[in-house]
């Protein structure tokens, strides 16, 4: 149970407290996995990210810049939020859920669903961390210990993106999800969940590199995406199921993001 | 502990509690009964929503400390005292209050929508909804509510009525009246069990079972016992040694008793090890982690046909008694029996054999099998599978029990107040007039609080230990160490002519009844006996084998046997008419049950006892219904492929009984108060159905006065007479009959006392609304004849008994079309219509009729298409939380969604009604099991129909 609650009011003193707590102190956003039964955390110190005034959503150029604590129903509320990041954003089913789930907590957080995670991918996001800086999201998702997320940003508004998340009930578990991103001069990006073996109960998106850097025809993406993912049966399905499905939904996306891309 | 300084609905509040105390309970335990727990912090029910800093937040996902300095409203902070507000008076008008246990939090929510969007269009409420899981009414009503909420923001004198009413002839009976306890439930008033627990009520938490079959060899508690706080902690050494079945049926029970509080054998995942009785949960909790067990871990039986195997473990060997009718080979059976495996007693005869592994089986039939397949010019056999699922009340199970002098009174969340008390009467070893059972509102049951799942160790902890002490399950323990729907394996062989018409049909019905034999007999028996006599056929036979297994505990769950046996008949009926090139539909008509016919198959089969005749259809509006249902979704139609999309149509008709004939009784008193008002006594078991609206409107149709004149108090065993309780759909007619009856003996009472304060011949005077008789000469009102009643010279209060029992079947029937698109590339399915048409006899609550239908319709959906209890290759069950297991949520709801009410005129139900609350669970399954096929050409033939499936029919995958 959290016995301390430091709320700091800038990034210095937190990064202090956290060096002072270490291994018992966890960073606090909004709390919606901390506080969940199934993810509740052991930590008994609290650093809250509240008064850190991290709550903005700024366009320069075409990039936007979103500050960690924006809840995820304030990404998906705000005009300049790229479509596909909107998509996602709706793949927390909850809206209770999203009005609580920071952007910056949907990312750090180790989850068994990381449902932002393929479509922030897709969109080459940029992470600065209170620690080191700028980096791009893949290198913070593989790091060790994931830093104290500042800001998410998304360097390209306009390039086309797309994302799906399949599952069977509304709100039930995510069986693949799925992004893609596609830019003027044909460079795509494909990263997919739920495709690979879950490292100690968290999922790490999966990115097709191979196979964004071959030209195929929608039949032939369809049996590479089946045949380079190695998903595991569980109760979301069979492995043939997987990659079948994860074959015709990247094949889909692809498909519309073309589409997308021609109408710009 | 701290001081947290917040705002709640615009007072100051000082909080003092710990920083990391979860504020679901926090706020619940400071008065605030809105903010309920449905899910211990999954985030996925909504129950607890609460408005911070104008967002809407799970509490059970916040700690204390984040409180500080917020402002916080609740649902409390709608309306004002007795004074709704607009959402929640549109809820109640509306009629979509039923068991009421989260519609707080939904009024809560809808009225945030509106104040931020004053017309949402439905995507808007869909994604506004997204939070909150509605398992009663199937969310489509609140479509309603919104519209007339938000046309009562412009307008607050607007009014429109939803529901159709029926019956000109009558005034309250057909007509949409608010349900009686629905303001109260939506004002988050103290209503349910949790509401009653004191601060200083103990607790119980229970040690379960990590194997689903193991022998305890080593257990040890004195470590737990120890830990201050810890009142007792009770184990298979310290508790009764009595054999009782947790199924709540009439007794002797057609089930056998083969269930010890607690066991040194352990039969599922989930089975009870030890309970601690604590101060606090977290003391109790402390103490579970003290106690030492180790297990002998045997080899679980997981299928019927690992229950089957010629070397199938036994899960029950210990010592089989009869009370009646031993069977010769009774000392053969006990031979090898172990005493430590508790005994089975078994009432009388009902086909149970524990050393085959079987809890119950019988074989009916009428005919000859062999001479109509002989007829038969096509011959089709198949075999149907359904999974097993859960009934997801909101509530979780809950009881609170404590010691009044020498009396245990327990509030119970239960669905049948007389059966807890005889059970747990017998249990602790007292007489029944020592417990006093007080059935409070109830947040879902759906049949799962018709068993006896915590009573028996709640009741005993109180009675060892002279505390109050509750007991409430967690969302997981609902999953585990519940009842829940039945596994079931049907093979149907049938046989018919080219025409259509049947010749034959042969049932083979297994199920798979898990550790436990509760309702082994009865609800699988209701598979052919809810699906056989809607196709009456001269040549019928069939047979019924529960299994024991280590799964999880099955039970009553809605529709009883019905959904399985209907599902298997209605498939084999559908891919016989695709053998025989006639349309679906065609094939139903040609074969269909007609009103007034003799269904001959049920003189076959009994619920432990055999009907003196066969039955008859005495009302069906089966031909109304399908001329309509076929109309309303097209039947006919032209079925549009859209890209890799294909449009399928499927049918299903479904019937119910209204109680249980010769079996069941239900009882009512109604006394007059000393002004002319009524107080009645009903035993009826209102479980949020409107069960205690049905019997008020009864009382006030007979007696002529204002539905407000008549307070009802039912399902309390002190203060109420006997009844069944609410099970086999009996609530209408048999509960509402006893009050129709006592009504009309109240009605001859104040008919005599009018006459002779008039001075004038009975034969002569009337009952006349509001609350008068009337004679040629005058009027005397009902105030004035309570008064004379009570005065030294009048004849005693008014007080009238009724009492109800038939030997006649009221069967209501319907039919339920649907419409999908199936993804032939991704094997999608997307329910784009689904049409319910029931003819419940008279509606007496149309409204509270529509939304029982979209409730039942809607869990029946997320049973075809999202639900199911899984286990691994270990018989571990995987799907112990809300999410896991596919509770369907607004989003999945068909994008077309009607129901309908078709009325007859019944003979037996009071003023022509009959049931309503479980048929609507019996048809969604085949009906789109055959539009997938009609679809894709995909025949799925096991629950429950899923992308992959469809992708195998397919020959994708």
């Amino acid at each position: 149970m959290i016995e301390h609650f430091f709320k700091p009011s800038n990034t210095d003193q937190a990064l202090n407290l956290m060096k002072e707590h270490g291994s018992n102190a966890t960073w606090f956003a909004g709390g919606s996995k901390l506080n969940a039964r199934p993810s509740l955390t052991k930590k008994t110190v609290a650093i809250s990210l509240y008064n850190l005034a991290l709550e903005s959503i700024e366009l320069r150029g075409n990039s936007l810049y979103i500050d960690a604590m924006c809840r995820v129903q304030s990404v998906l509320d705000n005009e300049l939020t790229p479509y596909g990041l909107k998509q996602a954003a709706k793949f927390i089913y909850s809206k209770h859920l999203r009005n609580q789930a920071t952007i910056g907590g949907e990312i750090a957080a180790f989850q068994e669903e990381a449902l932002l995670l393929p479509v922030l991918i897709a969109l080459k996001t940029r992470i600065v961390t209170a620690e080191v800086g700028e980096m791009g999201i893949e290198d913070y998702l593989e790091s060790a210990s994931r830093g104290l997320i500042l800001q998410v940003v998304i360097p390209d508004v306009n390039l086309v993106c797309l994302a799906y998340n399949l599952t069977r009930s509304a709100a039930g578990l995510s069986i693949i999800n799925v992004a893609v991103s596609l830019d003027q001069a044909g460079e795509s990006v494909i990263a997919i969940d739920g495709v690979s073996p879950r490292r100690a109960g968290y999922s790490i998106p999966v990115r097709l590199r191979d196979i964004e850097a071959q030209k195929l025809t929608e039949e032939q993406l369809e049996k590479a995406v089946a045949n380079s993912v190695f998903p595991e049966a569980d109760i979301r399905g069979s492995v043939d199921y997987k990659q079948y499905i994860s074959g015709i939904l990247v094949t889909d996306l692809f498909a519309e993001c073309q589409r997308l891309v021609k109408e710009a | 502990m701290m001081s947290i300084n917040l705002t709640i609905n615009d007072r100051h509040q000082e909080l003092v509690c710990r920083l990391g105390d979860n504020v679901q309970t926090l706020l619940h335990k400071a008065g605030f009964h809105s903010v309920r727990n449905s899910d211990d912090g999954f985030g996925f029910a909504g129950s607890d929503v609460i408005l911070v800093d104008g967002r809407l937040l799970n509490a059970s996902l916040l700690i204390a400390a984040q409180l500080e300095g917020c402002e916080i409203y609740t649902a409390e902070s709608l309306g004002k005292w007795n004074q709704l507000n607009h959402v929640q008076q549109a809820m109640v008008d509306v009629g979509v209050v039923q068991s009421g246990y989260n519609d707080p939090a939904m009024a809560l929510i809808i009225t945030e929508l509106l104040k931020h969007n004053p017309n949402p269009n439905r995507d808007e409420i869909d994604d506004a909804l997204t939070g909150i899981f509605n398992r009663d009414t199937g969310y489509q009503q609140y479509y309603e509510v919104i519209e007339l909420a938000v046309n009562r923001l412009i307008n607050p004198e607007h009014d429109k009525q939803y529901a159709p009413e029926f019956r000109d002839d009558l005034t309250f009976i057909g007509k949409n009246t608010p349900k009686l306890d629905s303001a109260k439930m939506v004002q988050a008033k103290p209503c349910y069990v949790e509401d009653r627990i004191p601060k200083d009520a103990c607790v119980i938490k229970m040690l379960r079972s990590p194997h689903p079959h193991a022998w305890i060899t080593h257990l040890d508690v004195t470590k737990a016992e120890a830990l201050e706080g810890v009142v007792t902690v009770i184990t298979y050494r310290n508790c009764p040694d009595i054999a009782y079945t947790p199924g709540g049926q009439t007794a002797p029970e057609p089930s056998p008793l083969d269930r010890r509080m607690f066991c040194e054998k352990l039969r599922h995942v989930g089975d009870r090890v030890a309970a601690v009785v604590a101060e606090s949960v977290e003391i109790a909790e402390q103490a579970l982690e003290l106690i030492e067990v180790k297990y002998d871990v045997l080899k679980p039986v997981i299928s019927i046909d690992d229950a089957r195997a010629a070397d199938a473990p036994i899960i029950h060997n210990g010592p089989i008694e009869y009370i009646v009718g031993a069977p010769d080979d009774l000392d053969e059976q006990n031979k090898n029996a172990d005493i430590r495996d508790g005994k089975v007693i078994i009432n009388f005869p009902i086909g149970c054999f524990p050393r085959k592994n079987i809890a119950a089986s019988i074989r009916g039939h009428i005919g000859d099998l062999a001479k109509g397949f002989s007829e038969a010019d096509h011959i089709i056999e198949r075999t149907y599978e359904s999974k097993q699922v859960q009934q997801l009340p909101t509530e979780t199970h809950i009881c609170y029990s404590y010691m009044d002098g020498d009396r245990l009174v327990m509030h119970d969340s239960t669905q049948v107040p007389w059966h807890v008390r005889r059970q747990v009467a017998k249990i602790i070893g007292i007489k029944q007039n020592k417990v006093h059972i007080v059935k409070e509102r109830v947040g879902g049951g759906f049949g799962s609080k018709q068993d006896i799942l915590l009573q028996d160790v709640c009741g005993w902890a109180t009675w060892v230990t002279g505390r109050g002490v509750y007991f409430h399950y967690t969302r997981e323990e609902e999953f585990i160490a519940n009842s829940s729907r039945h596994v079931a394996k049907v093979h149907v062989k049938l046989g018919a002519k080219k025409d259509g018409t049947l010749t034959a049909i042969d049932m083979d019905f297994l199920a798979n009844t898990g550790p436990y034999g509760n309702h082994a007999l009865t609800v699988p028996c209701n598979g052919p006996a809810l699906s056989l006599p809607l196709y009456p056929c001269d040549n019928v036979d069939f047979r019924v084998t529960t299994y024991y297994s280590n799964i999880c505990p099955t039970g009553a769950y809605q529709g009883y046997g019905a959904p399985k046996g209907n599902f298997a008949l209605t498939m084999a009926m559908a891919e016989m008419a695709e053998v025989l090139g006639i349309d679906h539909l065609e094939m139903v008509e040609i074969n269909r049950v007609r009103e007034g016919q003799e269904l001959k198959i049920l003189g076959a089969i009994g619920e432990g006892k055999m009907p003196a005749t066969a039955p008859r259809a005495m009302s069906c509006a089966l031909e109304p219904i399908l001329k309509q249902g076929r109309e309303l979704i097209n039947w006919d139609g032209e079925k549009k492929a859209d890209g890799d999309w294909r449009i399928g149509r499927g049918v299903a008709i479904i019937q119910q009984k209204s109680g249980i004939p010769d079996i069941d009784q239900a009882n009512c008193s109604i006394k007059m108060a000393s002004d002319g008002t009524f107080i009645v006594h009903s035993g009826g078991a209102d479980i949020g159905t409107g069960l205690d609206t049905v019997v008020a409107k009864l009382t006030a149709e007979v007696l002529r006065c204002p539905i407000d004149e008549i307070t009802i108090h039912s399902g309390d065993t002190d203060h109420a007479p006997f009844d069944k309780g609410a099970y086999a759909s009996s609530g209408t007619c048999f509960s509402g009959n006893a009050a129709k009856i006592a009504a009309e003996a109240m009605r001859t009472k104040i008919l005599t006392c009018g006459a002779e304060m008039l001075e004038e011949a009975v034969e002569d005077v009337v009952l006349a609304a509001p609350g008068v008789v009337k004679g040629k000469q005058g009027e005397v009102s009902y105030d004035d004849i309570a008064h004379r009643a009570e005065s030294g010279t009048g004849w005693g209060q008014l007080l009238t008994n009724g009492c109800f029992t038939t030997s006649e079947y009221a069967f209501p029937y319907g039919a339920n079309f649907t419409e999908v698109a199936v993804n032939i590339r991704t094997g999608e399915i997307k329910l784009e219509k689904f049409h319910a048409l029931l003819d419940c006899g008279t509606p007496i609550n149309p409204d509270l009729a529509l939304g029982q239908i979209y409730g039942a319709s809607m869990r029946a959906i997320g049973h075809s298409l999202t639900e199911e209890l899984i286990y691994d290759e270990n018989g571990i069950p995987l799907t112990r939380d809300l999410k896991s297991y596919g509770a369907p949520m607004i989003g999945d709801i068909p994008k077309e969604f009607k129901a309908v009410l078709v009325p007859s005129d019944d003979k037996v139900g009071p003023y022509g009604a009959k049931s309503i609350s479980e048929i609507g669970v019996n048809g969604a399954a085949p009906a789109i099991a055959s539009a997938i096929h009609d679809a894709c050409g995909v025949w799925i033939r096991d629950w429950h129909f899923t992308a992959e499936k469809v992708l195998e029919g397919l020959k994708k995958l």
